[in-house]
């Protein structure tokens, strides 16, 4: 029965690749919620399975919805009431494994009323050394397409060229060290299309929440971005066995874009093995950005309307703070069946310097996920 | 002449030789697959448990203006 219950959902979550859709070895439900303090609260279950073919090919494919209802800081200096949205993804990739060689591909399908996005990605993963370096290499391309609710001929398009390149490296039996770079290139439309920005005053259209009054703009515009981004991302992660049962990972990421945002991340988490089949693990993480060099809490008319504008949060200056725990175990139910039980509870603080209208958010999440294994 | 690099895209260089070099050296010390059976294990592993993470990932990321060097964290507007 569990195995039949697996089987269907990858054959419901495979049906591009035809027939030859080996036996499952992996099904899979999880549970994400989250709620903030901006009154956002989303809810995203995800389905998925696995299957293996002749012990070198591997095929997987989920489906994911992404159920929001929000009151944020957009909707209320836009006055206007609470709005529940749903995103849809679907995700497909196939592997084969050549000796010291994998060769893969992936594609992901998101859509929404507004927003519909395709993803492609072909990936290679050498083994060298005797297996103790890994060489990840990945090229991806999505095509978006931005529309807006109502307006069924607003179509505007925006593409995404990436390279990402990963070395693992086994440093000895207890420690582990990654560095990366990833590279992409964003050409297209990037700016909200319901958000106006400001000019003048307290720099705000519609209702500013922080004077619980009209905002005082003497000028209103909508957001307009640049049209090319040029993104990179830099990474080193390392993690360390200090024994059998406990370990930790550090990791950093340095960020830069032609937009001027430039970020560091950093990542910590000690993990505790209470029970061979089980894993705790307290993770930290610390975000930091400046602003986008167009952006500006309030734009001067003295200086009239600048080519590029914004008033988009994620472009402001800011900083997170965030705290999470998981618990990971696996019951065996037989000699071939695993059942994988996992739950994660985190609570993050997001804090903006420049922004008018939010100072800090406060988020919490909860996520749940259940995996047979036959 | 040439003005020299300044000292902090130097110091930035020399640290990403540094731990280039640091890598490729120990790539030359081999650990017996014997040896690895502590970085099995789902508490060593980058990026695992994708199930537990995915949702989170993209909820952060989407409230970020950065992007990238981690894992995918799927696509979308990211309005929520």
């Amino acid at each position: 029965m569990r195995r039949s219950i697996a089987t269907l959902v990858l054959a419901l979550g495979l049906p591009l690749f035809g027939a030859p859709v080996a036996r499952a070895d992996e099904g899979g439900f999880s549970l994400f919620f989250r709620q903030d303090s901006d009154s956002t609260t989303v809810i995203a279950p995800r389905v998925s399975a696995v299957g293996v073919i002749e012990d070198r090919t591997r095929i997987s494919g989920s489906y994911s919805a992404d159920v929001w209802t929000a009151a944020s800081i957009d909707i209320r200096t836009a006055a206007t009431v609470p709005i529940t949205e749903q995103r849809d993804q679907v995700d497909f990739s196939l592997s084969h494994e050549f000796d010291d060689v994998t060769i893969g591909g992936s594609y992901y399908y998101s859509g929404e009323n507004d927003y519909w996005s395709h993803g492609f990605t072909l990936r290679s993963v050498q083994d060298l050394f005797g297996n103790t370096t890994t060489l990840e290499e990945s090229v991806r391309f999505v095509y978006d397409v931005v529309g807006r609710s109502g307006e069924p001929d607003f179509n505007e398009p925006s593409t995404t060229y990436g390279a990402k390149l990963i070395l693992t490296q086994i440093l000895s039996p207890e420690a582990i060290l990654q560095i990366g770079y990833e590279g992409m290139i964003k050409e297209g439309f990037m700016q909200s299309t319901y958000r106006f920005v400001g000019i003048g005053g307290d720099g705000v259209c519609g209702f500013n929440p922080d004077s619980q009054q009209p905002g005082t703009a003497t000028q209103c515009v909508p957001e307009y971005h640049p049209d090319f981004r040029l993104r990179n991302a830099a990474v080193a992660r390392f993690r360390y066995a200090f024994s059998d049962d406990s370990s930790a990972g550090l990791g950093y990421r340095f960020y830069i874009d032609t937009w001027g945002v430039t970020s560091h991340t950093v990542a910590a988490q000690i993990a505790w093995i209470p029970e061979p089949s089980q894993v705790l693990t307290l993770r930290y993480r610390f975000y930091t950005q400046e602003a986008a060099s167009f952006y500006r809490q309030t734009y001067d008319p003295m200086e009239g309307i600048p080519p590029f504008l914004t008033r988009d949060r994620e472009l402001s200056p800011m900083f997170s703070n965030r705290v999470a725990v998981s618990y990971q175990g696996i019951a065996q139910l037989d000699p071939d069946t695993r059942l994988k039980i996992a739950l994660a509870v985190g609570g993050t603080v997001f804090a903006y310097s420049r922004f008018t209208g939010l100072t800090e958010v406060f988020s919490i999440d909860v996520t749940t996920a259940v995996t047979l294994e036959l | 002449m040439p003005a020299p690099p300044t000292p902090t895209l130097t110091a930035v260089l020399r640290a990403a030789l540094l731990v280039l070099a640091c890598a490729f050296a120990s790539g030359c010390v081999s650990v017996m697959p014997w040896e690895r059976e502590r970085l099995a294990n789902p508490d060593m592993q980058f990026g695992g448990a994708e199930e537990l993470h995915s949702a989170e990932s993209h909820a952060t990321e989407v409230r970020e203006g950065s992007v990238g060097g981690f894992d995918a964290a799927g696509g979308g507007c990211g309005c929520n």
